[in-house]
């Protein structure tokens, strides 16, 4: 599959409204939330606000029908606030999924929720056990189908990647009754993981990205932030990704997001991906400095592109933080793309996005990160000279966006 | 009974909620603290019979923060993910020479190292430390140098109390190949570490292999060594120092499964032809924090049945 140059998209979730949250957790409304509800309805140009507002007004105690019009509208605002940001690839920021890993724990079968553990600082994640054989019917095909009814724009679907699902839960179920110290403990623990993941990827995650491709989808974003975290396990994660795909490749737009990973451990077991998945999505802003310039001292978070050039891998950047309120102005992100652009020698090789997804920031913020996100891809894009017809949001409008 | 639980014990579903709450400015500090208060309550109450107690360390966010309240100059920063888990650690930045604020060492180890809830000062407590590796990984740009005289001085102050065990966790032993200069700073800090006083000094080498590093560790001058028996099996013990304490760690950190008297007793069988000169103290593979907090209990739980049942054995 073949993009234009310098596309962007937000990666994964964005914050989800005040008043979607707490009609789900059956909490009262406050005015505030409600004035929320008016303020983004108004500026992203919700025809239908007057009547999320008229649910609203109910403040507690809705129906499961309430609910699922609240989600919805939640879905409808996403979307439309990341069209508005003049981002090229949409969908609607997680608003139908509780997190990217709980979401799919609890949907699959084999698994159970064991409690919270730690991430970092005071964030827990609740973390589950795999305590029979994982399997699970193709998920996200509803959030497909809504957020095609908002948008004509290309849609994107992530989907938590098999080796991440697997990092993040316990396993009860391949390693059962190994008796601490026995021989090869370690070899056979290893050997339960193997099975562990090899079920994962052809239970979970291939017939979800089969269901969506049967449904029209046309990109698909896989998520494996645990990626690089067990050194002796990339090979296991590239097996696992080749089987999550199977018989797809090819037939539509694979890009993988890895944030927050230690990148250099990939290389090169990641090059057998490079007939199977298109992109490769990176978090750089994280690592970088601050300071506009196309100096390799001022764009210190991008020196991994010198691994990833010589692949066949599109490269996505994180051209934003997604942990600080700090807006990157779009001299900063034209600076960014253009480092980018000239260690892999190509536009047409980069895609631009934040380094993973906003959901932390509150919308204000988020809003206005993105849409300078989008300035500073058209500013580098006038650097380089390209023709503005060959950005992909210009194109959308009256020509087919895959060519 | 024979199990340390050193490090961060796993908080309450009740503590998650509350920090939860408490970041969202939704609970005070005081409510907090009560909280707080009753998770060491309870650790205290499941180690009622054990020889030497943990506070748990349930106010630490990880085990180098603390030193940003006693190294001049240090800032916790970035985060940077404990070796190969999904736990994230903030890296200690210092724009200083690592100097340890000296006067302020006795409120510090105070605030951090003791519980009201769990005994005073006279009692049988551990206090876990991180080892020179560990905190160099997590203390941005220090050397080993840095790195010892931070330690030295922090592990003088605890080993002056009496009742004691100093258990250093160090995961670099095994995940990175050392160098004879690292393992020579590793050996002479512990020598002199021995010297501080009469208490026990442990090292916990946990989640990997330590088939390459066996000689190197065996030989440091340490009372006891922790070993993750779901990274070693236990031909690893074959030239284990008689004289040392095995601290085994059987308690699966990796799963939820709770450890079966048949699985502790399969343990024990592996063991049957080896000569230990201590008794063996047991404990769990990984760090305590990696799992819930009702699992862990219930695997505590679990071997404290077994230890009892087999020495109810042992005795009739």
């Amino acid at each position: 599959m073949h993009l234009h140059s310098l596309v962007t998209h937000e990666i994964g979730s964005l914050a989800k409204p005040s008043w979607r949250v707490k009609a789900f957790l059956n909490s009262p409304l406050n005015e505030h939330d409600i004035e929320g509800a008016k303020y983004w309805g108004e500026f992203l140009g919700i025809e239908s606000t007057e009547h999320l507002l008229k649910v609203l007004s109910k403040k507690e105690h809705f129906t499961q029908q309430e609910k699922a019009e609240i989600l919805s509208f939640s879905s409808l605002y996403a979307t439309r606030f990341l069209e508005k940001s003049g981002l090229d690839l949409i969908w609607d920021g997680e608003q139908h999924r509780v997190e990217m890993y709980e979401h799919v724990i609890k949907h699959a079968k084999g698994f159970v929720c064991r409690g919270h553990v730690r991430s970092f600082d005071n964030k827990y994640y609740e973390k589950a056990s795999c305590i029979d054989l994982p399997s699970c019917k193709p998920l996200h095909l509803d959030e497909l189908e809504t957020i095609k009814n908002f948008t004509s724009h290309p849609i994107k679907i992530p989907i938590t990647g098999a080796y991440t699902l697997v990092d993040w839960s316990f396993d009860e179920f391949y390693s059962k009754h190994t008796v601490p110290g026995m021989n090869n403990v370690a070899i056979e623990r290893k050997k339960s993981r193997k099975q562990f993941l090899k079920d994962v990827a052809v239970q979970i995650v291939h017939p979800t990205l089969e269901a969506l491709y049967q449904k029209g989808a046309h990109f698909l974003q896989i998520d494996e932030p645990a990626a690089a975290t067990k050194r002796e396990e990339i090979a296991d994660f590239v097996e696992a990704t080749k089987l999550s795909v199977g018989n797809l490749a090819g037939k539509l737009f694979f890009s993988m997001h890895l944030c927050f990973s230690d990148y250099p451990r990939l290389m090169p077991p990641i090059k057998e991906l490079e007939q199977i998945i298109d992109a490769i999505h990176l978090e750089c802003a994280n690592r970088d400095t601050l300071e506009l310039g196309v100096h390799k001292d001022k764009r210190k978070g991008y020196d991994i592109l010198h691994s990833f050039k010589d692949t066949a891998f599109k490269i996505g950047i994180g051209v934003c933080d997604v942990h600080t309120d700090y807006i990157e102005s779009p001299e900063l992100i034209r600076d960014r793309i253009l480092f980018a652009c000239d260690i892999l020698g190509d536009p047409h090789r980069v895609m631009v996005a934040p380094d993973c997804g906003l959901r932390t920031r509150t919308w204000e913020v988020a809003f206005k990160k993105l849409q300078n996100l989008v300035f500073g891809r058209n500013l580098a894009a006038i650097a380089l000279g390209i023709n503005a017809n060959n950005l992909a949001r210009q194109n959308l409008e009256n020509t087919q966006f895959l060519q | 009974m024979n199990i340390i639980l050193p490090g961060q014990y796993p908080r309450s579903e009740a503590l998650v909620n509350a920090t939860r709450q408490f970041d969202r400015h939704r609970l005070s500090l005081e409510q907090l603290k009560a909280v707080v208060k009753e998770d060491e309550r309870s650790f205290c109450q499941a180690q009622r019979d054990l020889k030497y107690q943990s506070t748990g360390l349930f106010n630490w966010q990880d085990l180098i923060r603390p030193f940003e309240d006693i190294i001049q100059g240090a800032n916790a920063t970035t985060l940077i993910r404990f070796y190969e888990t999904n736990l994230f650690w903030r890296e200690l930045s210092c724009n200083g020479n690592w100097t340890l604020k000296e006067e302020h060492l006795d409120p510090w180890v105070e605030k951090w190292f003791f519980s009201k809830e769990i005994a005073s000062k006279e009692d049988s407590i551990i206090f876990t430390l991180p080892f020179i590796f560990l905190f160099r990984k997590f203390a941005k740009d220090s050397s080993l140098e840095d790195a010892t005289k931070v330690l030295k001085g922090i592990a003088k102050k605890l080993l002056s109390y009496p009742n004691k065990i100093l258990y250093f966790l160090e995961p670099t032993i095994g995940w990175d190949a050392l160098s004879l200069e690292e393992k020579h700073y590793a050996t002479e800090l512990l020598q002199e570490i021995k010297t501080f006083s009469k208490n026990l000094i442990f090292l916990g080498v946990p989640f990997f292999s330590l088939e390459k590093e066996k000689q190197f560790v065996f030989q440091l001058p340490v009372d006891g060594i922790g070993i993750d028996f779901y990274a070693n099996s236990i031909s690893l013990l074959k030239d284990f120092p008689k004289e040392k304490v095995l601290i085994a760690g059987i308690l699966s950190t990796h799963s939820t499964e709770i450890e079966t008297a048949t699985q502790f007793d399969g343990f024990k069988a592996l063991l049957e032809n080896m000569q230990f000169a201590n008794e063996i103290y047991y404990t769990a593979s990984g760090i305590p924090e990696l799992l819930p907090r009702i699992i862990m209990d219930k695997k505590l739980n679990s071997l404290k049945e077994w230890i009892h049942a087999s020495s109810f054995v042992s005795h009739s």
